[in-house]
């Protein structure tokens, strides 16, 4: 934990009363560790995530290509009211929806399974800031994918 | 007044792979983490639908599902996580654009825009809090 600052701005009654009504951060802390699992071994949570990342891989390739709901929908030969399920994570998702979408977007997409270890090799390298160093701290740029293409070459 | 970021319990670095994902403390109080750890208890199942928002915010420049992290409509550098109904308001920090804080989290009880706009309020104040110091820093 670091001090960045104090801070001289007068916070209005409504953050005062927030911060009043909020347990100091070690005893949260504390309660937080004491209940605390390991959401990569929870299944809930690793499916819940999986869905939200193939929705906002929709997304992403929507934008790029320009696609609205509409299109989308025309191309999967699907309604609008299916398309917004899907956009929305209320559909059925099976390996199928995930390859009738992905076709439909002209895109290629992978179920597979990792060891941690092999997870964590096939992920863009991580150049975010040492927080330690924040005092002096320099933006960086052309993070994540240059980490990867280096990788590549290498 | 203190001003400092916190590690959030239960995220996991192996996430950070964009952005450092903090919390801000003033005074020794967290209000984000702190409303993180009754959201844990009350709903298991909505905290890990916000945590599973904050590894994906982690991981991307900028997430395009509006329906997982929306822009604050006034335009003040703030941002909400949604889960079902839970809402983890955080900015990103301006210099550097690499630090995700999470400011204060707010549950939708009923569709009123007043309370979501004064939760949206606190965090664009906490972000000023945490941007004056900085500058006063001369980060």
């Amino acid at each position: 934990m670091k001090i960045i600052s104090d801070c001289d701005m007068q916070l209005s009654p409504d953050l005062l009363k927030l911060l009043e009504d909020t347990s100091p951060t070690e005893e949260v802390a504390a309660q937080l560790r004491q209940d605390m699992i390991d959401f990569e071994s929870d299944p809930e949570f690793v499916a819940g995530f999986l869905k939200m990342q193939f929705v906002e891989d929709i997304y992403e390739v929507m934008h790029t290509k320009g696609i609205n709901r509409n299109q989308l929908a025309k191309k999967l030969g699907k309604s609008r009211q299916y398309v917004g399920r899907v956009l929305n994570e209320n559909a059925n998702f099976t390996l199928e929806t995930l390859a009738e979408i992905a076709c439909a977007l002209d895109m290629h997409v992978a179920a597979r399974m990792f060891t941690p270890d092999e997870y964590m090799a096939i992920l863009p390298r991580n150049t975010k800031p040492d927080l330690s160093l924040l005092s002096n701290f320099k933006p960086v740029t052309g993070k994540c994918r240059k980490g990867n293409d280096e990788r590549i070459a290498a | 007044m203190d001003i400092r970021l916190v590690d959030i319990i239960g995220v996991d670095p192996r996430w950070e792979i964009v952005h450092t994902v903090k919390a801000l403390e003033i005074n020794g109080k967290t209000p984000a983490t702190s409303d993180l750890a009754r959201l844990q208890k009350d709903d298991p199942s909505e905290y890990r639908k916000i945590m599973e928002v904050i590894k994906e915010v982690a991981g991307k420049k900028r997430v395009k599902n509006p329906g997982r992290v929306k822009a604050d409509a006034k335009k003040r550098g703030v941002y909400e996580m949604r889960g079902k109904y839970a809402r983890l308001f955080f900015f990103y920090t301006a210099d550097t654009d690499e630090i995700v804080v999470c400011a204060n989290l707010y549950r939708k009880t009923d569709s009123s825009i007043k309370k979501q706009e004064s939760a949206f309020a606190r965090c664009a104040e906490l972000k000023e809090c945490f941007e004056r110091t900085q500058k006063r820093k001369g980060i």
